[in-house]
């Protein structure tokens, strides 16, 4: 069940700003590019946000009551911790999800405490799942792509009539394994920034009616953090697992997996005649050669 | 031109069997797996297509003859 909604509930990150200016100031697009400055500039970022779920299209008291506060402590390339902590539902059944990150520095690991297990994502936060639903974060900080397209001024909160608003909308690449030509997914995020140009708010949804909502108590970035600060070590007594991706533990066991692909270049071999003459492979170049690999013994 | 690598084998095993069967592919020995290791054969039989060009053009562990036909249509015939 978790895993469904965050799926479905999952967006990626936002791409790097176009490169091509726009042809007028845009005070919106300006915000954000500011935003994603400071953002790529930092040497590390401390968050602390909490986040609610809604759905326009499910009455309130079907609605399944999802609160979630995230906590990152990160500093580049990989140092530190990030912790989301989901509360699903309310009073007695109120089911509680811990998710845990750590940075060892060169290495960025999602944490089991349950079984005692840490499982390396990368080198960098990045690469890591940390950013997940933080696209406002932008590439530097979470991988994946969102294409922005619109920018848009939004007014103020009533209750914050110092924030500026500001309104994306783009398109969020097909996910892995779609089909193709399958319809790509619009997103919008609506941001407000303190006039420190702290980001104190957020809305994000994908495609949907769904909505996250992240209300920003701290986004605090430095150029030269105090490392010290960050540094965190994988607890005694678990056990690093590899990186499914480097080990190709995923990948299916093929009979022909060893084999050269078609279209690659046949290497140089040398052949020996049952005459004795050696000759290599490359002087029956302009003939098509069948080489059936065989033994008899 | 079709050639047999033959992984291992005295020259007169293979010569013996050769004309028991009536092959008419052209045998062949190599240096002990250079070849079978190069081309990243690790399964008998493994056939290979190159074309005239050296580029692999199929390749597959067993023999299936219709892959192989297949694979070959659009080839120059074999000189």
């Amino acid at each position: 069940m978790l895993q469904a909604l965050l799926l479905l509930l999952a967006a990626p990150c936002v791409q790097e700003p176009a490169a091509a200016a726009p042809p007028a100031p845009d005070p919106a697009r300006q915000a954000w590019e500011k935003l994603q400055q400071r953002l790529a500039a930092a040497q590390s970022l401390d968050l602390h946000a909490r986040m609610e779920l809604s759905d326009s299209a499910i009455p309130p008291e079907e609605m399944q009551e999802v609160k979630m506060e995230i906590q990152l402590q990160l500093a580049r390339p990989g140092h530190g911790k990030a912790v989301w902590t989901s509360v699903f539902g309310s009073g007695e059944d109120a089911e509680t999800i811990v998710i845990e990150w750590i940075g060892t520095g060169d290495k960025v690991y999602a944490v089991d405490h349950e079984e005692k297990w840490v499982m390396a994502e990368g080198a960098e936060w990045k690469d890591s799942e940390v950013g997940f639903f933080l696209p406002f974060l932008g590439p530097t900080w979470c991988s994946g792509g969102l294409e922005p397209r619109e920018f848009s001024v939004l007014p103020p909160p009533a209750e914050h009539p110092d924030w500026q608003g500001l309104k994306i909308t783009g398109a969020a690449p097909p996910e892995e394994g779609a089909e193709e030509g399958a319809a790509e997914e619009s997103f919008e995020m609506r941001l407000w920034l303190a006039p420190d140009g702290a980001l104190r708010r957020a809305a994000t949804s994908l495609g949907g009616t769904a909505e996250m909502l992240f209300e920003i108590d701290l986004m605090a970035l430095s150029d030269k953090p105090d490392l010290e600060k960050y540094r965190t070590v994988i607890p005694e007594g678990y056990a690093v697992l590899a990186d499914p991706e480097e080990e190709h533990g995923e990948e299916e066991f093929s009979l022909e997996g060893s084999l050269l692909p078609v279209g690659a270049q046949a290497p140089e071999a040398v052949l020996i005649g049952l005459d004795g003459a050696e000759f290599g492979l490359s002087s029956l170049k302009g003939k098509t050669v069948l080489l059936n690999f065989w033994f008899f013994h | 031109m079709f050639l047999s690598v033959d992984l291992g084998d005295e020259k007169a095993v293979i010569e013996k069997y050769w004309l028991e069967m009536g092959f008419t592919m052209k045998p062949v020995m190599q240096k002990g797996e250079t070849v079978s290791s190069a081309f990243g054969v690790q399964y008998y039989p493994t056939n290979y297509l190159i074309g005239p060009d050296g580029k692999v053009l199929w390749r597959a562990v067993g023999w299936n003859e219709l892959a192989l036909r297949a694979a070959l249509g659009p080839a120059p015939a074999p000189k």
